[in-house]
């Protein structure tokens, strides 16, 4: 096979132990592929693609191996192992953007920015997730309502498309490629916004029941400097050291919020960031989330409470998460949400394991980028597919 | 905790200096207990630091290193060692300077 010959020995893997090594990531699926591929710049990654392409082979992308949906598992494939992208370059910080490479974990890249005062604030759950690997799920998190979603952090970004065509997509061009699981493009580089590391939060900490949660929700929505506003149930609540019962929790980049003590408060938040982790040390190990419509917030944390399983989540963006303690509770959840109205996805991507749940105004979207972008379907197929 | 309670999450990956340098899946310590998880022993358990930080990054609280360290002491009584590990030792045994 030529593709081997385009990356030097130590970073092409075809063992029976490196491809296992290679087979899975934090979904819970695995698929052993072919190939593994560590391209080190941008000429070894065009000519991988361009190969592919000759050879109609299935490239896929892979970071740190961190998702929750199976994006960079598939039996047979080539994987590329992004991780050779590990540059951390310029800092502009008079406009507040970094230059990232796309095999950089956040939490390297947040440990770099903190010596010159600075973060960059779209942290996900496991910080090991690399910048591309982000770019590609496009995940919500907890500061979204402040700063947006991966889209609009990103300036600019430099990628191959499926034929090897070397592209730098700015504006709305860089949505052709953000938050589409690697099926439209590789990430080799990213110019990402960054704020300054100390920037002061407020929170406030609602007490809720199911009867006035839509009330108090809709209440909060409009307010000045929201960062973030977290439904967190009894279960939840209790961990987080919020008090008894249910509540929300508000988190101003303001003085809005009646809490102000810094340390406390970022103590609350380090402790939400982890929360799907506290929970599974409580045995529910598998995040499942939905996207609801206002009018079936209060139904799904019922649901979740008759099901007996932990819910939290961002209630203005309308996505809640339920931890079960199992995967085999999975298809009966995701029954349960759809009987709801609600989807069973939109915060983690799709990958392999939500294809069935992708709307049909995405799958028709990502038809057109491909006929534009990669023809021949060479990269990641089988997701959003 | 045992490890077969491992979910596959990496959050013990960042606490390796090996991982973190090579950024090789490979020598994760996630893809280590993964593999004495399904009975297979790697020689990449020689490249862990075990140095406590996985053990401590775990949410479940699985006993990373002591697992890496069993497989380790499993592969020696074996005799399936590296070359570079046979050698750092026979000069250890001599009192020579191993890392020469």
């Amino acid at each position: 096979m030529q593709l081997r010959r385009i990356v030097r020995p130590e970073d092409r893997f075809s063992d029976t132990e490196s491809l296992h090594s290679y087979s899975y990531d934090a979904s819970g699926l695995s698929g052993v592929p072919s190939l593994v591929l560590r391209p080190q710049d941008e000429e070894q990654l065009r000519r991988i693609i361009v190969e592919a392409n000759q050879q109609r082979l299935a490239l896929v992308p892979r970071g740190a191996g961190t998702g929750i949906r199976g994006g960079c598992v598939k039996e047979g494939a080539v994987i590329l192992d992004m991780r050779g992208f590990s540059k951390i370059e310029q800092l502009d910080t008079q406009r507040g953007y970094v230059e990232v490479g796309a095999g950089v974990p956040v939490g390297r890249l947040n440990e770099a920015l903190a010596k010159h005062g600075y973060t960059f604030p779209l942290v996900p759950d496991n910080p090991g997730a690399t910048i591309g690997g982000l770019l590609a799920t496009n995940q919500l998190t907890e500061e979204s309502l402040l700063f947006g979603d991966y889209h609009d952090v990103v300036e600019s970004l430099e990628c191959f498309d499926g034929k090897g065509r070397f592209q730098t997509l700015k504006g709305d061009d860089v949505s052709k490629v953000v938050g589409w699981e690697g099926t439209t493009g590789i990430v080799t580089k990213a110019r990402i916004k960054v704020v300054e590391k100390d920037w002061r939060i407020t929170l406030e900490i609602l007490p809720v029941t199911t009867t006035n949660l839509g009330e108090t929700a809709t209440s909060i929505k409009e307010r000045a400097g929201l960062v973030s506003v977290e439904y967190c149930d009894a279960a939840c609540s209790q961990l987080l050291g919020l008090g008894e019962g249910a509540h929300i929790l508000v988190v101003y980049a303001n003085d809005k919020g009646s809490y102000k003590d810094q340390e406390r408060n970022k103590k609350i938040l380090t402790l939400r960031k982890r929360l799907p982790h506290l929970l599974w040390r409580e045995g529910y190990t598998v995040i499942e989330e939905a996207s609801l419509d206002e009018s079936c917030i209060e139904a799904f944390i019922a649901l979740c409470e008759k099901r007996g399983v932990p819910c939290y989540g961002h209630l203005v963006a309308g996505i809640l998460i339920a931890q079960l303690r199992d995967a085999s509770e999975r298809v009966a959840f995701y029954a349960d949400v759809v009987a709801l109205g609600g989807v069973p996805g939109g915060k983690y991507g799709y990958g392999r394991l939500k294809n069935a749940f992708v709307p049909e105004t995405v799958r028709k979207r990502l038809i057109r980028l491909k006929e534009e972008r990669d023809y021949d379907i060479i990269l990641n197929p089988g997701v959003i597919s | 905790m045992n490890p077969d309670a491992c979910i596959l999450c990496g959050l013990c990956n960042a606490g390796d200096d090996a991982y973190s340098v090579s950024l090789d899946e490979r020598r994760a310590p996630r893809n280590l207990v993964r593999l004495l998880k399904e009975h297979k022993d790697s020689p990449f358990v020689y490249a862990a630091m075990l140095n406590g930080r996985s053990t401590a990054a775990c949410p479940l609280g699985i006993e990373i290193d002591d697992t890496i360290l069993a497989a380790r002491q499993r592969l020696v009584k074996a005799g399936v060692e590296t070359a570079q590990n046979k050698a750092f030792m026979a000069k250890l045994m001599k009192g020579e300077n191993p890392f020469k």
